[in-house]
């Protein structure tokens, strides 16, 4: 009986990647649902700052909403819905008055009418104080009396925001 | 042959390289459309519902309004803020008034709002950092005043 074998054995030295498939798997599943494919509805708007800020309770209650994003520069501001740009503003009163049809309130007295949908407004930090006046207005004349104003949290130094 | 596989262990080879490729570009393209988004939050600033009511005055109810007035300079573009007959010099200084304005109205059992009425081209960055400030005093009630009806033809 041979005790000492030959030592000439080639060693074969093989990665084994199933584990890196594996966790290229899981990042795949993360970034796939984490991906945000359905349409926006809030535009992506630079707007203002604010420390005294609630969060959304909306979210929360189940209450109708209408987001409503004033974008422009200059001269030159329209309001975005959905992603449908209303530079008219008949045409933005004219939807805005459908959106308030779906959600009468309860017990409106006779001659007015009020809606429980709620408006929460996204206005851009430069928009003129006219251009948001207006939509306020619009609204009021509408029938809308459940008025937001969306805010940031200032930045206390935490990651950058991606715009 | 040294390292051949043997074909009775798997019959059938599958090619996974190219799946892994694949997987690989659709990592790729999805870390690359992905975004962070920041939270945000609101202030609720309700309309009135009795628009155009007329409440009566009687002598008991002086009328205790906590306005503030914002106006454009255009030469400085700049926002110049006015509180009763103050020239608002900084945060603090409206801060303070809006802070004695709201204690005065507490005391005398009344929730007044802060009524803010801005020009036409003042920013609504401006707008909310007043309503801020209004919040930080713990008042509840923010309005915007009426101001020119766009609607009018």
């Amino acid at each position: 009986m041979s005790r000492f074998k030959s030592q000439d054995v080639e060693e074969n030295v093989a990665c084994n990647l199933i584990p890196m498939i594996d966790i290229m798997f899981l990042l795949l599943l993360f970034f796939m649902l984490s991906a945000d494919m359905t349409t926006r509805v809030a535009e992506d708007i630079k707007i203002p700052r604010a420390d005294m800020i609630k969060e959304d309770q909306a979210a929360k209650d189940d209450t109708p909403t209408t987001v409503i994003n004033l974008v422009g520069e200059g001269e030159n501001w329209y309001v975005v819905i959905l992603g449908h740009s209303y530079a008219d503003w008949e045409l933005l009163k004219f939807r805005l008055n459908e959106l308030a049809h779906e959600d009468p309130e309860e017990g409106n007295p006779p001659g007015t009418f009020f809606t429980k949908r709620m408006i929460m407004l996204r206005a851009e930090s430069e928009a003129p104080y006219k251009a948001v006046q207006r939509v306020i207005q619009i609204c009021a004349k509408i029938g809308y009396y459940k008025i937001e104003v969306v805010a940031m949290k200032p930045e206390i130094g935490g990651p950058v925001v991606t715009k | 042959m040294a390292g051949s596989q043997d074909p009775n262990e798997n019959p059938v080879g599958i090619n996974v390289v190219p799946m892994v490729d694949v997987i690989f570009c659709l990592c790729v393209f999805f870390m690359c459309s992905m975004k962070f988004k920041e939270l945000e939050g609101k202030f609720e600033s309700w309309l009135p519902k009795d628009k155009g009511s007329q409440t009566p005055m009687t002598q008991d109810t002086p009328i205790e309004e906590i306005r503030v007035a914002m106006l454009w300079d255009e030469a400085t573009k700049t926002t110049k803020r006015i509180f009763g007959k103050n020239n608002i010099r900084d945060d603090d200084h409206l801060q303070g008034l809006i802070k004695a304005a709201h204690a005065d109205n507490l005391r005398l059992g009344k929730n007044n709002p802060v009524i803010i009425d801005a020009a036409e081209m003042v920013p609504w960055k401006d707008v909310v950092n007043v309503i801020n400030l209004a919040k930080r005093e713990g008042v509840e009630k923010i309005e915007f005043a009426a101001g020119k009806d766009y609607e009018k033809k």
